[in-house]
């Protein structure tokens, strides 16, 4: 009865909760790093987007990291961490398996390999205003979802089993490809490795645009069926059973899920851990409801990666640790402290 | 008196031409006026530099060796964590690594002149944005090391003094090679250069280090492979029998690594092994194309011909 | 009662095997249908056809005259409502959350559950016994409760068709009951048509008004409880020669088969019992169960001994009801206590009919053969022959007769002869 109430206590307090993280975690993201800007600075650069007149003044040079740098960087990490966790949302609903995450049929292993590609072939950095790199990173995690499918698919339907199936095979053959072409490397090794680690280190306003509209339309369609999700944690036919055309809904949350793994993964390289974890985390807070899962899991991934990508850039500054990194070593240890404290991770404690 | 004219004119066409000629093969072409100058980097590259230069930033390990070897460093205001050569480079503010250099540090260092490597393509093309002039230099042969050095020197409007730097390597190879021209074809010896030894990694007839190595007269042993950093298998090596080996000496002391060299299966009869002609090197004397080709290459001589050096 | 659910030529083939072979029913509305068969007669088979879960290889389902191929998933929500065998819960909804669900297929999309909903939910959940389980999560209940709730999901579709697989295969025998009334109870007051998988014959002729029995994906029988449940049927069905009698409290059809071995250990040696009354069904069950070879005294055909003779195939002998026993009788009986190596009295009533039955045990007696009693209860009346059978029963005792107190008392008697 109390866990009943308890939950709801949380399902109100968590949307100011997160809400609040996020604004500090930008704020602080925002300000620190290898060049640093106090609260003031800040203040004065949006005083005077804003055309209001204010006292401080700001070199040119600090407010062009400021705006052309650094606040980028800040919205994208926020945008590619909350697509991150709500597209491992998506598909753990999807495929009913608490192991499932972002990269399960193989979208981030397809933008790799389009990266790595486009790396290796020497493409002109600048194509289109974004980059050769990131325009085939998501062409080629568009083909992998495509091929997945239609391995998978029998007839007009989308078994759920061969599609995980389907996903793990083709994901591991691309990787090995992705091997193969790291070992050709050559000068080209290191942005090759650096690139499938993760990183947000070339953000740029045109990168936000491009990649924002494409995971808020991944968002938007995923949440669009957060009723559906909710009915097929009990079963396909269960799901039938009440009146949802599975089918159809599956092939949308796919392609909506997986919009939103491209759009993150081509503009910043694989940062894992985000999507399989914040579900979770969050399931263990407010419940398996997808109204409020979703949602919320999108706001703290975007806090997660905001943060974890401030620390990558600050501990070795002006270094830059991978954030994929850091996101593995600080995220794991936190969950399995809550899972101790909570034990309430059914998914692994079948008693019946 | 017409055909005078006509040979006069002809000889100024011709002479126009040549100078049209001569000033579009210039690599660099400096407005009289506005004093600017523009330059075509190692890329192709067409860099505009608009006046002095004052604020020079190196991101890679060699341009910085370059610039202080031109007698810049009081302009240098940013390097990165590799640039250890010469030691007074390592006090420089630091951008980061070599690998991705803090973008947002740069631009605080408020460069005039940005030195880059292959690498750095996401960094220049920010730069460029700002028009920050960057050149990337990233030489690989000697005669890259060369015009990087007239590039640089350029640049930074000093160049005498890359005329003399280069003069300088081109004297000091030269008198290494005369020594070396005495020997005779069977005397020169066969060189292993192990760059790693797990698994071994060699070089091929791509990599600077080969360059150097056959310029002191030695025989890479995998000269024949077309690749930069090949790697190879120790039955190769052995079959190869070299009669020198080289290795970068930052793998451990020299005790342990020449240890582990006998301690090989089946490289007992390498005559490198034999003679105990196995040499630790600087590495980034001998793989970093740089203003130090030179002595490196007299370095390799000496080792492999150390009778013919001997009052060195 | 309007015809509703019209199943017309149903097949359904995997891989050349047909496990529904041309089936063709009618379902009233309002009725109460049970489906039996053998695992893999095609009981669940058919029921995913009638849901749309599975789609048939030929052949047609009509509700209300509409083919069910034209309903839309949602159309068909809301008409029909299906309780699986067992649902998976390794998450935490609340049961509330649960069966809120079940308003999924009216809910419109950008709209929350509204209070009407929630209401509806409310009813579903007091209907189906679990209000006190509202704020509960799912994964923490019992099978019966699990069972209740997703019922109230399925009340939440307000469906006029309620499929079941196999509803009480998992409960325990008190839930099996709570459930099975509470879904008659549904048929009755909101005239909901029930069409169930039962496993369980008994349950079925007990709680269900018509009966489909399958057998390799056609339809063997169909109709009233006796219609279906009869030997024929059931031994095409099941393989099983079965014995159907009347439950004797509930006076429902009930199949019990008889065992095919014989389960009495050899060397064991033979007990005759007199039998009459059902105070004498526990000694017997007992020593059979003991392995000994048995054989009853006189009893007439409604006699529960009787019974238990034929179901177990035992040398008993039949006498008349409503008479003394006869002289033949008589006979034949002195016969079969001479065969055993013991005869038992247990502690029956004895009346004019069956006091015969003593006489012949005090002749055998006389005769040599060995005769335990088990004393009767001294506060129940079981002499009804006004003191002759009692008189019998002292006159045994000085003759020979052991007077035991327990029948575990007869094994230990017959070891030490």
């Amino acid at each position: 009865m109390k866990h009943g109430q308890e939950e709801k206590k949380l399902k109100i307090l968590i949307y100011p909760a997160l809400l609040l993280a996020l604004i500090t975690v930008a704020a602080m993201a925002i300000s620190i790093g290898a060049v640093p800007f106090t609260l003031r600075e800040i203040g004065a650069v949006f005083l005077e987007l804003s055309g209001l007149p204010c006292g401080v003044s700001i070199e040119p040079v600090k407010k062009d990291i400021l705006l052309q740098l650094r606040m980028p960087r800040v919205v994208l990490a926020g945008a590619v961490g909350a697509a991150l966790a709500t597209s491992g949302a998506a598909f753990q609903g999807l495929f009913r398996n608490p192991m499932a995450d972002s990269y399960v049929i193989g979208v981030s292993s397809g933008a790799a390999l389009g990266a790595v590609a486009a790396m290796l072939v020497g493409l002109p950095a600048a194509w289109g205003g974004v980059g050769a790199v990131p325009l085939f990173a998501f062409a080629g995690g568009a083909a992998t979802l495509i091929l997945v499918y239609q391995m998978a698919r029998v007839g007009n339907e989308v078994p759920v089993m061969p599609l995980l199936l389907a996903g793990i095979a083709v994901s591991a053959f691309l990787s090995a490809l992705v091997s193969l072409l790291t070992y050709f490397a050559d000068d080209r090794l290191h942005q090759v490795v650096f690139w499938i680690m993760g990183g947000l280190g070339g953000a740029t306003w045109t990168k936000v645009k491009i990649m924002v509209p494409y995971a808020l339309l991944g968002f938007g369609t995923v949440y669009f069926y957060h009723r559906e999700l909710n009915a097929m944690l009990f079963g396909e036919e269960t799901a039938h059973h009440l009146g949802i055309d599975i089918e159809k809904v599956k092939k949308i949350l796919l392609a909506g899920s997986s919009l939103m793994v491209a759009a993150a993964v081509s503009t910043s390289g694989i940062i894992g851990f985000v999507g399989l974890v914040v579900p979770h985390f969050i399931r263990l807070l407010i419940g398996p409801d997808h109204r409020h899962l979703l949602p919320t899991s999108a706001l703290l991934g975007a806090v997660l990666l905001i943060a974890t990508d401030t620390l990558g850039r600050t501990i070795i500054a002006p270094r830059e640790l991978p954030v994929g990194i850091i996101t593995a070593l600080l995220g794991a240890p936190l969950f399995i402290y809550l899972l101790r404290r909570r034990k309430k991770l059914r998914y692994f404690d079948r008693t019946e | 008196m017409k055909s005078c004219k006509k040979s006069f004119l002809l000889l100024l066409g011709v002479a126009l031409l040549l100078v049209a000629v001569l000033t579009g093969c210039a690599k660099d072409v400096v407005d009289e006026t506005t004093g600017e100058l523009t330059l075509l980097d190692q890329m192709g590259r067409k860099v505009l530099i608009e006046g002095e230069v004052e604020r020079i930033v190196s991101l890679s390990p060699s341009n910085t060796e370059i610039l202080f070897a031109l007698g810049l460093n009081d302009k240098v205001v940013g390097v990165t964590d590799y640039c250890n050569y010469p030691p007074e480079a390592a006090e420089k503010d630091s951008v980061g690594g070599f690998d991705k250099p803090n973008i947002e540090v740069i631009l605080t260092l408020e460069p005039d002149l940005v030195l880059a490597g292959s690498l750095h393509e996401e960094v220049v093309t920010r730069l460029e944005e700002r028009d920050i002039p960057v050149l990337v230099m990233e030489p690989q042969t000697m005669e890259q090391i060369y015009e990087a050095i007239r590039t640089v020197g350029a640049a930074a409007r000093v160049k005498e003094a890359a005329e003399a730097v280069v003069s300088e390597i081109e004297q000091q190879i030269d008198s290494v090679q005369e020594k070396l021209a005495t020997l005779a074809d069977d005397e020169k010896v066969s060189v292993y250069y192990e760059l790693w030894y797990d698994p071994p990694m060699s070089i091929g007839n791509r990599s600077f280090i080969h360059e150097v190595i056959t310029a002191a007269s030695g025989n890479n042993i995998f000269a024949d492979i077309d690749d930069n950093y090949p790697t190879v298998s120790p039955e190769a090596v052995a079959e190869k029998n070299p009669r020198v080996i080289l290795y970068p000496d930052d793998h451990g002391t020299a005790e342990m690594v020449t240890e582990q060299f006998y301690s090989r299966p089946g490289w007992a009869e390498i005559s490198a092994l034999k003679e105990k002609r196995i040499y630790g090197v600087n590495s980034d004397l001998f793989s970093r194309p740089g203003p130090r080709v030179g002595q490196a290459i007299q370095e390799a001589a000496t080792l492999f011909y150390p009778k013919l050096f001997d009052n060195q | 009662m309007s015809i509703q659910l019209t199943v017309h030529d149903l097949t359904l083939q995997y891989e050349s095997h047909p496990i529904l072979d041309r089936l063709q029913f009618e379902i009233s509305r309002g009725q109460r249908v049970a489906l039996l068969g053998a695992n893999g007669a095609g009981k669940t088979t058919l029921l995913r056809c009638i849901s749309k879960a599975l789609k048939p290889t030929a052949g047609a389902i009509l509700l209300e005259k509409r083919d069910l191929e034209s309903l839309s998933p949602r159309e068909l929500a809301q008409t029909m409502a299906v309780v699986p065998q067992e649902t998976r819960t390794d998450f935490d909804f609340t049961v509330e959350e649960t069966v809120l669900m079940g308003r999924l297929p009216y809910l419109k999309r950008f709209t929350p559950e509204g209070d009407d909903e929630k209401s509806i939910a409310r009813r579903a959940m007091a209907m189906t016994g679990v209000s006190h389980l509202a704020k509960r999560s799912i994964a923490t209940l019992s099978g019966g409760e699990k069972q209740r709730v997703i019922i109230a999901r399925a009340l939440c579709q307000e469906p006029q068709i309620l499929l079941l697989d196999e509803p009480t295969a998992n409960l325990d025998l008190g839930y099996q009951h709570s459930l099975l009334e509470l879904i008659t109870g549904l048929n009755r007051e909101k005239g909901i048509t029930i069409i169930a998988a039962i496993h369980d014959l008994n349950l079925a002729a007990r709680f269900f008004d018509r009966m489909l029995l399958l057998s390799s994906g056609r339809v063997l029988a169909a109709g009233t409880a006796e219609e279906v449940i009869a030997p024929g049927p059931i031994k095409t069905a099941y393989g099983v020669d079965a014995l159907i009698y009347r439950h004797p409290l509930a006076g429902c059809l009930q199949v019990s088969v008889r065992n095919n071995t014989d389960d009495t250990k050899t060397k064991q040696p033979p007990i005759h019992l007199i039998g009459g009354g059902e105070e004498a069904l526990p000694v017997m069950e007992y020593l059979r169960r003991q392995g000994y070879p048995l054989s009853i005294g006189p009893v007439t055909p409604e006699d529960s001994s009787y019974r238990f003779a034929a179901f177990y195939n035992l040398p008993v002998i039949e006498v008349p009801p409503f008479s003394p026993v006869s002289d033949r009788a008589h006979r034949a009986h002195l016969e079969l206590i001479k065969k055993a190596a013991l005869t038992v009295v247990p502690p029956i009533p004895f009346g004019i009919g069956n006091l015969r039955n003593l006489e012949a045990v005090e002749t055998a007696l006389e005769q040599g053969s060995p005769v335990a009693i088990l004393s009767h209860a001294l506060d129940q009346v079981w002499d009804f022959t006004g003191g002759e059978a009692g008189q019998i029963l002292e006159r045994l005792k000085s003759k020979g007769a052991q007077l035991l107190g327990d029948r575990s008392q007869i094994t230990a008697l017959l070891e030490r002869k």
